[in-house]
């Protein structure tokens, strides 16, 4: 066996135009699969990180609070929510802002954005994922009305530091409340879900929303350990559900992520007079699930393309082997007098073709890797821009895999394998006399 | 001024809840009770075509045709959307509190506020219903004002609970025919956000009219004005099924 795979190696190169052929098609389809996975891979990491960074938690709590009949978004009790997990998860992180959706007045210019009020002496989160270009972040957590913009949205009305807004909102009874915020700081971020989020104060929103102290937005649990939040959740639902409030599980990954993007509370209108507070506890998988979705689909669209060019490549496989099977007739006769038997000769085709299919798919994972690092080392997108999801702090996040490229490998060798076996049977079959006599 | 301004939104907040207690001033009340009489077509079924013009400085005039149907005895009214064709299909359907924007795209019924604008504009789906403002708010005489050529009555309206779109209001009320001639709508926190100009009225029928020419003006929005016109008045009465979620359905294809 091993002078069979010497002789097919030297093989290779043999019609060194033919294998150049066949071979370029293993190049292109090991380099789009591999960067395919390492661009999805990327964006999954990508986007995982950035939204527990911004809009969610390892467990995200939103909630609705139904006071005779009607429906409000929001927390209602938060406090003693935040008690319930305080005692059973002591060293978990917990973070709890407000949520707001208010329409911006300055000049003549207008627009609608998402406010988040946070605590700004305990929560740091999103201070840890922006840069301030302008103003001082103490200055913001010492102003009841001060408000951090993103770079954009100061841009969009020209405003600068001390400037003074009027912002318009409909509360979460209906009613519509107006107040005046200041700019403390503008930030620019490279984390795409806080490019268009005006960072501001807990209490404030919360006042321009007409709550009552008792209500928050959404509650962000963060644990040492996020691979047991799904345990953690069942506890906490057990506790929750034991202490007058009805905790949920979201029905769907879509309702996860729901949960945790409505910005403003709504208001519904419900047949039922009971008074409650249902909690939906959503964890970070569940939010993210929808990515792995997109994800797939991605991953789709480029095996659908590499199974278009793994058809050529059977194609090519075929009349290729034909070829050199006619052209050494000569040689397999030689082969098969000598005492090769007939898998001896299918074996020597095939494992000229799968060491052709390795030597290129090697090539095609080299340069796929040189391509992403080139675009996460040295091109810069902003982050703000179209391809913020797949962009983190300006550098595109692609993350290349040895996973990823065994089973490309593996299936590139296999297909090779099960295509190079018919035309190779039909060279093995060849009998020595038929084969000599071609001499 | 930022601590005014804070203040200002506290004691908006914790004031609303304080003014369930219904103190109206009598003669306001009776101010509110004639104009409700006039403008609300209890009894009779109106038929009409709304047109919308929305100006904004810098931007093209948007332009909205919709027919309305309204039946204020049964708190009832269906809108239609006619014109422009982006929008056409789409409508309201209001029964009671219950407000449905039927979205011909998808062919569902989305439950909103009552209180919603209409495509997008200054002016709300609440101004196509009867009024009901002596339920929702506290009423106080404030002053007499002339208005345009007009001797007027301004009353007063404090929310009494915070489920309405302007907390406070103030109706600038005709004294010769008891109509309103402008009505200024504010925030919680007491800054104005709106103001209407009721331009003319048809009469309906013997003592109940129908705004022809309205103008709403969004004060926080420079320059952005909307005109409202009312034509093809009838009130000749409409068929039942008209006031359902299936005629919006219907009427869509």
């Amino acid at each position: 066996m091993p002078y069979y795979l010497s002789m097919a190696f030297k093989n290779i190169f043999r019609e060194p135009r033919r294998s150049f052929t066949l071979g370029i098609n293993y190049f292109f389809v090991s380099m789009l699969l591999f960067l395919v996975f390492a661009i999805t891979g990327g964006m999954k990491k990508n986007i995982s990180r950035n939204v527990i960074g911004s809009t969610a938690g390892h467990i995200t709590i939103s909630g609705e609070t139904v006071i005779s009949g009607r429906t409000y978004q929001g927390i209602r009790g938060y406090q003693r929510v935040a008690r319930i997990i305080k005692e059973h998860f002591p060293d978990a992180r917990l973070v709890t802002r407000y949520s707001l959706s208010s329409a911006v007045y300055y000049r003549g210019l207008s627009k609608r954005l998402s406010f988040t009020g946070i605590d700004a002496a305990t929560d740091n989160g999103l201070r840890d994922q922006i840069t301030l270009a302008a103003g001082k972040w103490d200055e913001f957590a010492s102003q009841a009305n001060g408000v951090v913009l993103p770079r954009k949205v100061a841009d969009y009305f020209g405003l600068k530091e001390g400037d003074e807004v009027l912002v318009s909102a409909r509360s979460r009874f209906g009613a519509f409340n107006t107040a005046t915020i200041q700019v403390k700081g503008i930030y620019t971020t490279g984390n795409y879900f806080n490019r268009e989020l005006v960072i501001s104060r807990f209490d404030f929103l919360r006042k321009l929303d007409l709550a009552d102290s008792t209500t928050a937005s959404k509650m962000y649990l963060f644990f040492d350990n996020p691979d047991r939040a799904a345990d953690h959740r069942e506890l906490l639902l057990e506790k929750l559900n034991g202490s007058g409030f009805i905790g949920l599980k979201p029905a769907s990954n879509s309702d996860a992520l729901n949960a945790v993007s409505a910005a403003s509370p709504r208001y519904r209108v419900q047949d039922s007079t009971v008074n409650q507070v249902r909690l939906t506890l959503a964890t970070a998988d569940e939010v993210t699930g929808i990515v792995s979705q997109a994800v797939a689909a991605i991953n789709g669209g480029g095996l659908f393309i590499a199974a278009i060019m793994l058809f050529i490549i059977s194609i090519s496989i075929f009349i290729n082997m034909r070829m050199t099977i006619n052209e050494r007739i000569q040689e397999i006769g030689t082969l098969r007098a000598m005492g090769a038997e007939q898998g001896d000769i299918i074996r020597l085709f095939i494992v000229e073709n799968v060491a052709l299919s390795l030597l290129f798919t090697a090539a095609g994972f080299l340069a796929a890797l040189i391509v992403t690092t080139l675009f996460s080392t040295v091109v810069t997108v902003p982050s703000e821009g179209a391809l913020g999801l797949f962009v983190n702090r300006s550098r595109f996040v692609l993350q290349p895999t040895a996973a990823a490229a065994a089973a490309i490998t593996t299936a590139l060798a296999l297909f090779t394998m099960l295509f190079s076996f018919f035309p190779a049977r039909r060279g093995g079959r060849i009998p020595p006399v038929a084969a000599l006599n071609k001499t | 001024m930022n601590r005014l301004m804070l203040l200002l939104i506290c004691s908006g907040a914790l004031w609303l809840p304080a003014q369930e207690k219904n103190d109206n001033d009598p003669k306001a009340v009776d101010i509110i009770i004639k104009m409700e009489e006039k403008l609300n077509l209890d009894g009779i079924d109106v038929t009409s075509t709304f047109s919308l013009v929305q100006r904004r400085e810098g931007e093209a005039d948007r332009v909205l045709k919709i027919r309305v149907y309204r039946r204020d005895a049964a708190k009832k009214f269906t809108l239609i959307f006619r014109y422009p064709d982006s929008e056409k299909g789409k409508g309201y359907y209001r029964d009671g509190d219950n407000l449905y924007l039927y979205l011909p795209s998808t062919r569902e019924f989305v439950f909103r506020n009552r209180k919603d604008d209409v495509g997008s504009t200054d002016v709300r789906t609440d101004l196509f219903g009867k009024l009901d403002l002596l339920k929702q708010y506290r009423v106080g005489y404030e002053k007499t004002q002339q208005v345009a050529k007009f001797d007027c009555d301004v009353v007063r309206l404090d929310a009494v609970a915070l489920d309405v779109s302007f907390p406070i209001q103030k109706w600038y009320i005709r004294k010769s025919d008891g109509l309103p001639v402008k009505v200024e709508n504010f925030s919680a926190s007491n800054t104005l956000l709106r103001t209407f100009f009721y331009i003319d009225y048809k009469e309906v029928k013997p003592g109940k009219v129908l705004f022809t020419k309205l103008m709403a003006v969004n004060n926080l929005e420079k320059n952005q004005r909307t005109f409202l016109t009312n034509d093809d008045v009838s009130g000749e009465a409409i068929p039942d099924y008209t006031f359902s979620q299936a005629y919006l359905e219907e009427q869509s294809r």
